[in-house]
């Protein structure tokens, strides 16, 4: 015969419902106990690119300074343009196995139609990385120095899409030149564009740092073949444009090219532009991220821990190899300004990029 | 140069290098076999082990893996009629043929043999071709690549057998598919339907495992037979020697579609994934009796098996001299060669010349020894195709589907993968080619891309001032000429789908004729606003399409007139007949399409499992300790390969 009345069995299981909720609550408060744990950092490109070598790179040290070591694993997510392995992320439990490292794009993803939008703010933000600076490469017989480049009728220059940031500021560079130019797209990165310049596709195009180091420097450029024009800077707590010290002075910033083409310091909606991309898009290719909804006390440790590893010499030695620079780092409160900085953008500078991205288009 | 070329091989013969490269060797071949793994899924396993190590043995373990997978790919092709890896699509047509028919180990041992062959004679091409790589990739611009491409989309003929309309409105709908997503020149997507999973195209694997692995799969099961299906014993003459003599009497066609593999390889883009098909229209079009292809001709094994292995090689050069990688493997290879701290470009051609020559020498010793060491192995691996059908559906489809699920870890992946196959069964059974949708859906982007380039950066005059430009269209309208001939002489008398006409499929052909006129429409008109370079190739696609679509319709009908006709009543069939015979395969799809729907609730290990253990209790019959056995033998594939080395995510179930 059973006993137990439905109000005593209600009251057994609301009881134990409200000692699950606060073991849930007091556990969530915590940091995450991850030892013995494997947790994965997702990234959103395709394997073997800078991203999935520099999250790999990121999560051997990480491992070594993440309370409880625990084995990190990496995962590519691609797809969806770069928002498939986001949205994992942002849809995955916050229970502390789960780590996006993603592309972000955010300068230009704010242009983006209302359903990929993507509520940066609300993840748990970590930090970031930065590994690509860019400087303006151009076929020497189109332009021997940075004066024929100002003096230039028009320029024919390449890039991956008229979305990427690259693109478009050198595209604002030649209407303050007063160049006209022409957009080719669909190359994307430094070899596929390297080969068009060479055929005579284009006549130039943003080049990485890494590439310059590594290749162009003591390549073509010291041949005489091409020439670097100026480089996109980075802009420090002042808002002033500071020279990337890995070009080793080869080239001016944007800032100082265009003050001493133009005889004053540009301004405008199109210098906007062009600053707007190299204060929020040039110091971050990578958001470091924990899904919505992980604890201050966890997200505290894993920011904490993440300063630790990407300041570690073993991860710069390794992230110099990938990047063929030294990686600029962004920790948690840079990266919440940069964040939200982005998320807040003008629509007066929204429109800028988008008349940018429609003249690119042709 | 010369010392640097034994230098190289100093570097791969050394120890522990050695070691390294046997290890990669092992896993390619394993990784080879095993449906939608592949070379890329093993070099993103490897990738992070060889941060730590020296140069020559990473290398020679990565290369050594990816030089031997589209080798041992063809066990899955000609066993299973699944191509193993993507280069390996058209070996299915011939090879899997032969398998049926009890000649397995000729298939593979001319495989293996033309592998080895075109793998050497890439590494050899790829050694000799340094000197000139640089101006070989310079002389292909945007014009070139988009010639190239059509060239590849003229062998559509080839790939279609006697069935040339149905095959081009296929290569026009694998075009249009291939246009869904962000196009080249515009920020603005195709065909995306506010889906974001449509933003970057269709997935590949899930599109060519379901074309080919589920319909075959679909026939195994209702036939419940063996693979091969005439009786307990070999056919004839059937041996691994038998298959390298038949290499050897068309020494020149290996010859001829190693080199095609060699020169599309150098071309990014283009390479393994259309060279097979590439080499089976050539080995088709140079063939004096073509009667045999798709029923299973030698050299339709032949000649792919010789292509795929030697596009490494040709890969190769604008991976180490422009760092362009043509595919993932190579964006993987560039990684690791980044981390070491080697940079594409000239160092790799002057300074760093005996790495690169290492390369050249880890493919050679690779493909000689993965060869080898299958050959041995290829009489028990023949032995499969008797085999009982019923226990190698299950474990096939789970092999399909996760194979699928690792490149893109979702449930539309799955939703593609299943439609495609449904899709891919429709089309074999209606008399529809499917290698002209591959081609067209995989040269759909790379055509766009050259073109949109083209049109950016160069006038007309400048297009055919160019010498390349000139000499590419010669031949293309050369090939088209010949291609256009054969068809009008009825050449072409073979059939790439192997399906009884009858009433039925005629309806059904014509039906998927008529849904494909109402695609093609549609996608004409939502392109109408698009920006010039976003809308020209699927407005021209689509026109093309329904222009295609209209000769399918005429045919079809004309044919059901012929039935109508003739005096025999039962000619053709009847519509109940044709359901009936199908009626069982259409069944495995339903279980298929239940695991899938119940996915998203009870998880992909429940779905997974319970699919195979009712397949095996209630399709196979087996007893229940059988089906218990089995069904925990898959628990440990997908625990152990998938979840705990792959680290695969698994959808889970609804209430965790």
């Amino acid at each position: 015969m059973n006993t137990t009345s439905p109000l005593s069995l209600r009251g057994v299981l609301g009881a134990a419902s409200l000692g699950l909720l606060l073991s849930a609550g007091t556990a969530m408060s915590q940091v995450i106990d991850l030892e013995g744990e494997t947790v994965t950092i997702v990234h959103n490109a395709a394997p073997g690119g800078s991203t999935g070598l520099s999250s790999q790179v990121l999560a051997d040290v990480w491992a070594q300074t993440m309370e409880g070591n625990p084995t990190i694993v990496v995962q590519s997510v691609e797809g969806g343009a770069l928002t498939r392995g986001i949205q994992q992320v942002m849809n995955s439990r916050p229970d502390g196995l789960t780590i996006g490292y993603v592309a972000w794009q955010g300068t230009t993803r704010i242009l983006d139609p209302e359903e990929l939008q993507i509520p940066f703010q609300d993840a748990g933000i970590i930090g970031g990385i930065g590994g690509a600076a860019f400087f303006t490469h151009v076929d020497a017989e189109v332009a021997a120095d940075g004066d024929a480049f100002a003096n230039l009728e028009s320029l024919r220059f390449g890039g991956f899409s008229p979305r990427s940031a690259p693109s478009m500021q050198m595209a604002g560079v030649l209407d303050l030149l007063g160049v006209d130019w022409s957009f080719v797209s669909g190359m994307g990165g430094d070899g596929p564009l390297r080969a068009a310049m060479e055929r005579g596709e284009i006549e130039a195009y943003p080049a990485t740092v890494s590439i310059y180091l590594q290749d162009l420097r003591d390549g073509p450029i010291a041949a005489g073949e091409t020439t670097g024009i100026y480089h996109i800077g980075r802009i420090d707590e002042d808002g002033a444009e500071q020279p990337i010290e890995a070009f080793g002075g080869a080239f001016p910033t944007v800032t100082e090219y265009l003050a001493a083409q133009l005889g004053e310091t540009p301004s405008g909606p199109i210098w906007d532009m062009i600053m707007f991309h190299s204060e929020a898009s040039a110091p971050v290719n990578w958001l470091v991220m924990a899904p919505p909804g992980t604890s201050e006390e966890h997200l505290a440790m894993l920011r904490e821990s993440f300063a630790e590893a990407v300041q570690s010499p073993e991860y710069l030695e390794a992230a110099t190899n990938v990047f063929g620079g030294e990686p600029n780092i962004v920790l948690y409160e840079q990266m919440l300004d940069i964040v939200n900085t982005v998320q807040n953008t003008p629509e007066e500078l929204r429109e800028t990029m988008r008349a940018y991205i429609a003249e690119m288009e042709g | 140069m010369l010392q640097s070329f034994f230098d190289g091989l100093v570097l791969i013969v050394s120890f522990p290098a050695i070691l390294y490269l046997f290890a990669g060797i092992l896993l390619g071949l394993w990784l080879g076999i095993v449906p939608g793994l592949g070379g890329v899924t093993g070099m993103v396993i490897l990738l992070p082990f060889t941060f730590g190590m020296e140069p020559a043995p990473a290398l020679a373990m990565l290369l050594g893996l990816f030089a031997v997978v589209s080798t041992s790919d063809t066990v899955s092709s000609v066993m299973l009629g699944i191509p193993g890896t993507i280069a390996s699509q058209a070996t299915v047509l011939d090879g899997h043929q032969m398998a049926k028919r009890g000649l397995a180990q000729t298939a593979l041992g001319a495989a293996f043999f033309c592998s080895a062959f075109g793998g050497v004679l890439g590494g050899i091409a790829m050694a000799l071709s340094l000197p000139i790589a640089l101006w070989i990739i310079l002389a292909f611009g945007s014009p070139e690549f988009f010639l190239l491409s059509l060239l590849g989309l003229v062998m559509v003929g080839a790939v279609s057998g006697n069935a040339v309309s149905k095959g081009i409105g296929a290569a026009a709908l694998g075009l249009l598919l291939s246009q869904i997503g962000y196009p080249v020149a515009s920020s603005t997507p195709r065909y995306w339907f506010g889906n974001p999973d449509l933003l970057d195209g269709l997935p590949l694997v899930p599109i060519f495992l379901g074309l080919f692995g589920i319909p075959e799969m679909m026939e195994l099961a209702a036939r419940r037979t063996s693979i091969a299906h005439i009786g307990d014993t070999r056919a004839e003459n059937d041996s691994l020697l038998q298959g390298v003599r038949e290499a050897m009497k068309n020494k020149w066609l290996a010859i001829r579609c190693s080199l095609l593999g060699v020169y599309t390889g150098m071309l990014p883009g283009i390479g393994s994934a259309v060279v097979d098909w590439l080499a089976y229209g050539h080995a088709v079009q140079s063939a004096k009796d073509r009667s045999q292809f798709g029923k299973g001709d030698i050299r339709g094994v032949i000649g792919p098996e010789s292509a795929n292995n030697a596009v490494l090689g040709g890969s190769l050069i604008p991976t180490l001299a422009f760092g362009i990688p043509g595919s993932g493997a190579m964006a993987i290879l560039l990684g690791a060669l980044t981390i070491h701290g080697f940079a594409p470009g000239r160092s790799m051609l002057e300074t760093n010349l005996d790495v690169t020559y290492s390369m050249v020498w880890t493919i050679i010793i690779a493909n000689l020894i993965g060869a080898a060491v299958l050959a041995v192995w290829g009489r028990q691996v023949a032995r499969a195709a008797f085999i009982d059908g019923n226990l190698v559906v299950p474990a096939v489809i789970m092999f399909i589907f996760m194979g699928s699920w690792l490149w893109q870890p979702s449930m539309f992946t799955w939703i593609v993968l299943l439609s495609v196959g449904l899709f891919g069964y429709l089309m074999k059974t209606g008399g529809w080619p499917r290698p002209p949708f591959i081609l067209g859906f995989v040269l759909g982007p790379i055509m766009e891309n050259a073109m949109s380039i083209t049109y950016q950066s160069y006038t007309p005059l400048e297009v055919i001032q160019r010498p390349t430009v000139l000499i590419l269209l010669a031949v293309v309208s050369v090939v088209f000429f010949l291609a256009v001939k054969q068809t009008r002489k009825r050449l072409s008398d073979f059939n790439i789908e192997i399906t009884r006409e009858s009433r039925g499929s005629l309806y059904l052909s014509s039906l998927m004729a008529v849904i494909m006129c109402v695609v093609f429409a549609v996608a004409i008109w939502l392109a109408l606003d698009w920006t010039p370079l976003s809308r020209i190739t699927p407005i021209f696609v689509g026109i093309m399409g329904l222009i295609t679509m209209a000769f399918v319709i005429g045919s079809d009908f004309t044919k059901q007139r012929r039935f109508a006709r003739a005096e025999d009543g039962e000619a053709g069939g009847t519509i109940g007949g044709f359901l009936a015979e199908n009626r069982s395969e259409l069944a495995i799809f339903a279980m298929i399409a239940v695991m899938v729907a119940a996915t998203p609730w009870i998880g992909t290990y429940a779905a997974v499992i319970a699919f195979a253990a009712f397949f095996m209790k209630f399709w196979g019959r087996y007893s229940l300790l059988w089906t218990a056995v089995y069904s925990f033998g898959i628990w440990v594939v997908l625990y152990v390969l998938y979840d705990r080395m792959l680290h695969t995510r698994f959808e889970p179930p609804f209430f965790l």
